[in-house]
């Protein structure tokens, strides 16, 4: 029983009702989020637990050194376009691709998982191919709601791939061993990686308008495609420097984001200097720009990121997740069933809430009840951080959505950015459902390590 | 006489659920025992892994009464628990758990210092959750103090970092960083109490355990909030003290010798190799330490608290019970 | 009074550049801290007693420092689809009362954890780290970035800007 003898399923809906309320109103996403929290929170505890819970869950998640990698990648996303650096990349690559027009958003989703292999944040990767990679897309043609759900959707396949935040998560919370969890994501990273190309193909066909004729020619002779890789050495320089490090036992995943900046910066630098000496004007107030563009993309993913963590808290301190659990747990379901359900309670969660809570609370009330299901473990860890995962995309608070919306041009909207989305949801869940239908591929490579 | 109203209280934890972290499981057997004494008019409500809110803000969750009862550590806050930390002062203590019990409990009678340190936070202490051993995991292997000469070790606490071995440094990270650290090659040394580096799965990038010996003395409580505590009838105020005092000693005595079989039989079955550090080394360890108590003795005594006098009491208390310390700590300033 | 409004904006606009910079040093500065830390400590054996621990401290100021000015150029994120159905005035209307409320929640947030960073203050509050790390400097950046945050929508309002 919550406050005033309200149910938490009725105090959980309002709030979540005063929130949407908000959102429409045009508040901005973070205060929404914020005033929707206080004012249920208000009703749940008072004043003044309300005030400290706020702030500190607020304080709290801005000051995680996690996240550290969100500024740091970001300066390098924005270093890497400011200094035209993703600008000679994505033209190089057009004019290997030729008409195959679906190849650069297929590249950038592709570039996302390989990223991934750093990051293992998706908002991160969301914001940093929001930068560098959307503008590029629709210089080459590509219709600014598909370049932007492109690069938002993939930053989703960043959590999958090792490292992640959220596969350590699991592993903690639960029984399973983190080592097996993180090679689960594997198998679903590269299912969703083949999902969103097909995806794209598949729009390029259904709405010819979404990619048209970019910038760059369509039929390069091959001295041009071999003279365009000369821009691939400073990619090349940063990629292997971070594995080399990484794997090399030089710095760990959370620290590879300063390397990575800092090697950017000076390749920025190193151009600007070797550069024309007129030009150095102009790069040097480039690169000023790229330091504030990144002061303000931090701040307003930030201020979301710290304000979706108070709305999840204050859902899960009414106890609406656990109500829902215990609803489920007493309706007796076969396995199959059960996990069908816990699925959709995920999906559905995932439109609100943000995944590490939603692990959080439903791991200790779920899991128990899949092992005694005789429910494969593993099996069942791919399908939760898949449909975990979805939430990331998915109105209304979908965190890869703002972050994309954070970096974007200024024509973009938030709404342009939901309407090409959609695809790549529903994507996102035809991999859920084939996972479902076939555990080998989640659990292959699992049973390998040991 | 008043008579308890059915209710469910929100409880807030940082660690994960008692399935996979033993102090979780003890707190766990803390609260099903209140809930049976009660004839279930008391039950709880958890909400672990920290789902609401970051471990250095749990305490202030029940501080302020948005929840009613925390497992808390007051360790993440030094500022507002400086007392309560007295034990990560002193390294090189007693290993045996009902002892370390014991003499905590006698350290509350003589220090009411500690309760007001507490009362100031609108906190009730309820009972003492004491946690496994601090040992040390590798992916190379570790058998005498030699071995750890170039290594680096990661860890976390103020201290602890110059309790290590000769030759080794510390880098310090919070548990969940600890995974990535190993797995990467950055360290290959890790450290932690041994049912955190099964919760933390340090196990599964690591082959080699060593009994380090260093402490036992990873302190959590449980904590109600201050305020509803005074609006319980009394009787049920006695019930949950006495229930504490009592789990105290059997979760020392039941829950963790169960839970270092549970996890020794899990890693011997992965084939982790262990080994134990000789008498002679572990003295040259101890004597090989810059570190003295007296440090945060002085750091107390700034703040106008008895810190020298906390060291130096539970080292009398502790050596009264039985234990031999092989080095004295601290001195009177 | 338009002239001096006008400056008072000007005079804001400045305020907001300058924490604009505090961040991005911030980044550029924690980035410097952790390339040094990993190379004392691959090369020299030598890892730093607290890398983590700094940057935890000074993580708000790269967050909330930005917010300010970002409003200024309107770039916090909404949804204005609903909005946008709606005739100009009423759209107007509700942005004004939307920009009031955010407004009165930066000043509470401001005020409160201005009484937070106080507190921490007075008692001298350290972290739990291997060095002497004073955790108020780290919350002294939520009061000052909030209330810059709500004079800026403060100023929206006055200015009719929405
Ligand atoms: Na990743
Ligand atoms: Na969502």
């Amino acid at each position: 029983m919550g406050a005033f003898g309200l149910d938490p399923l009725v105090l959980g809906g309002l709030g979540i009702a005063l929130l949407f309320v908000l959102l429409a109103l045009g508040t901005h996403i973070g205060f929404a989020l914020i005033i929707a929290s206080a004012i249920g929170l208000a009703v749940v505890t008072g004043f003044k637990p309300m005030t400290d819970m706020v702030i500190n869950s607020f304080y709290h998640k801005i000051s995680n050194p996690t996240l550290i990698t969100l500024p740091l990648f970001i300066l390098m996303g924005h270093l890497a376009s400011g200094g035209g650096i993703s600008r000679d990349i994505y033209e190089s690559l057009s004019l290997w691709l030729g008409k195959f027009r679906s190849g650069l958003g297929i590249a950038t989703v592709l570039a996302c998982a390989a990223f991934g292999t750093v990051c293992g944040a998706s908002v991160v990767a969301s914001a940093v191919f929001s930068k560098i990679s959307a503008p590029q897309m629709r210089r080459q043609g590509y219709d600014k709601s598909l370049a932007y759900a492109i690069a938002s959707a993939s930053g989703a396949i960043g959590m999958l791939i090792p490292p992640s935040i959220l596969a350590i998560v699991y592993g903690t919370l639960s029984g399973v061993s983190i080592g097996k969890v993180l090679m689960a994501g594997i198998a679903p990273g590269i299912l969703v990686t083949i999902a969103f190309s097909l995806t794209i193909v598949l729009m390029s066909k259904i709405k010819p308008s979404y990619i048209k004729r970019g910038s760059t020619e369509y039929s390069a002779t091959w001295a041009q495609r071999i003279k365009s890789l000369k821009s691939w050495w400073t990619v090349t320089i940063v990629a292997l420097s971070i594995f080399g490090g990484m794997y090399g036992g030089v710095f760990s995943p959370s620290e590879a984001a300063s390397v990575a900046a800092l090697l950017i910066s000076l390749i920025y630098l190193i151009r600007m200097f070797n550069g024309d000496k007129n030009k150095r004007k102009q790069d040097f107030r480039e690169l000023i720009r790229c330091l504030n563009e990144t002061a303000i993309t931090s701040a307003l993913i930030f201020f979301i990121f710290g304000s979706a963590t108070v709305f999840s808290q204050f859902i899960v301190l009414t106890g609406l997740t656990i109500t829902i659990s215990e609803l489920v747990i007493g309706a007796n379901l076969s396995p199959i069933v059960l996990v069908i359900v816990f699925t959709v309670i995920f999906v559905v969660l995932g439109m609100f809430l943000d995944g590490i809570s939603i692990l959080c609370i439903t791991i200790p009330v779920f899991n128990p009840i899949i092992s005694a299901a005789g429910i494969d473990a593993i099996w069942y860890a791919t399908i939760v951080i898949l449909s975990v995962e979805v939430g990331l995309i998915t109105p209304p608070v979908g965190l890869n959505l703002f972050a994309a919306k954070g970096v974007a041009e200024p024509d973009v909207s938030l709404e342009d950015i939901v309407r090409g989305i959609w695809p790549f949801v529903i994507a996102m869940l035809a991999c859920v459902v084939i996972l479902f239908a076939f555990p080998g591929i989640g659990t292959f490579l699992p049973r390998l390590v040991n | 006489k008043e008579e308890l109203q059915p209710m469910t209280l929100k409880v807030t934890a940082a660690w994960p659920p008692p399935e996979t972290c033993m102090i979780s499981d003890i707190f766990q057997m803390y609260l099903d025992e209140v809930t049976k004494r009660t004839g279930g008019k008391m039950k709880f409500q958890v909400f672990w892994g920290a789902a609401l809110g970051a471990p250095p803000e749990q305490y202030a969750l029940v501080k302020s009464g948005a929840v009613q009862m925390g497992h808390l550590y007051p360790w993440f806050t030094p500022g507002e628990f400086p007392l309560s930390n007295w034990e990560f002062a002193i390294p090189f203590g007693p290993l045996d758990y009902e002892l370390l019990q014991k003499a905590r409990r006698q350290m509350r009678a003589e220090f009411p210092q500690l309760e007001q340190e507490e009362a100031k936070q609108n906190l009730v202490h309820l009972f003492q959750i004491q946690d496994g051993k601090y040992d040390f995991m590798s992916k190379i292997p570790l058998k005498t103090l030699d071995d750890f000469k170039g290594q680096k070790v990661t860890l976390i606490g103020r201290y602890f970092g110059r309790w290590l071995p000769p030759g080794a440094s510390a880098i310090v990270r919070p548990g969940h960083e600890r995974y990535d650290m190993l797995r990467s090659g950055v360290v290959q040394v890790d450290t932690l109490p041994f049912p955190l580096l099964y919760a933390f799965k340090i196990h599964e990038q690591t082959k080699y355990y060593l009994h380090s010996g260093v402490a036992a003395s990873f302190l959590t409580g449980a904590y109600m909030n201050k305020d509803f505590y005074n609006k319980l009838p009394s009787d049920i105020q006695k019930l949950l003290v006495d229930v504490g005092k009592e789990v105290e000693i059997r979760s020392v005595r039941e829950l963790i010798p169960k839970w270092w079989d549970k996890c020794y039989n899990d890693w011997k079955n992965r084939g982790m190799i262990f080994s134990t550090l000789s008498d002679s080394d572990k003295q040259r360890w101890i004597d090989s330490i810059q570190y003295d108590s007296s440090e945060w003795g002085n750091e107390m005594a700034s703040k106008g608290l008895p810190g020298h006098e906390m060291v130096l009491r539970w080292q009398q208390i502790t050596s009264d019970m039985g234990y031999k310390w092989t080095r004295h700590w601290g001195k009177l300033k | 009074m338009k002239m001096n409004l006008w400056e008072a904006d000007r005079f804001l606009k400045k305020i907001e550049k300058a924490l604009i910079v505090i961040s991005w040093s911030t980044t550029l500065g924690i980035m410097f801290l952790t390339v040094i830390d990993i190379t004392s400590r691959f090369f020299f054996n030598l890892p730093f007693p607290a890398t983590w621990e700094v940057s935890e401290v000074l993580m708000p100021y790269i967050v909330v420092f930005g917010f300010a000015f970002t409003l200024s150029i309107n770039a916090h994120v909404r949804a204005t689809m609903f909005l946008n159905i709606l005739p100009a005035r009423a759209q107007k209307a509700i942005t004004l009362f939307v920009y009031l409320l955010s407004c009165c929640t930066c000043m509470w947030l401001a005020w409160f954890s201005w009484i937070k960073f106080w507190r921490s203050f007075m008692i001298n509050e350290e972290m739990m780290a291997a060095i002497r790390i004073p955790w108020w400097f780290g919350r002294f950046a939520l009061p000052v970035g909030m209330a810059v945050f709500g004079i800026r929508y403060l100023m929206i309002i006055i200015k009719r800007e929405v």
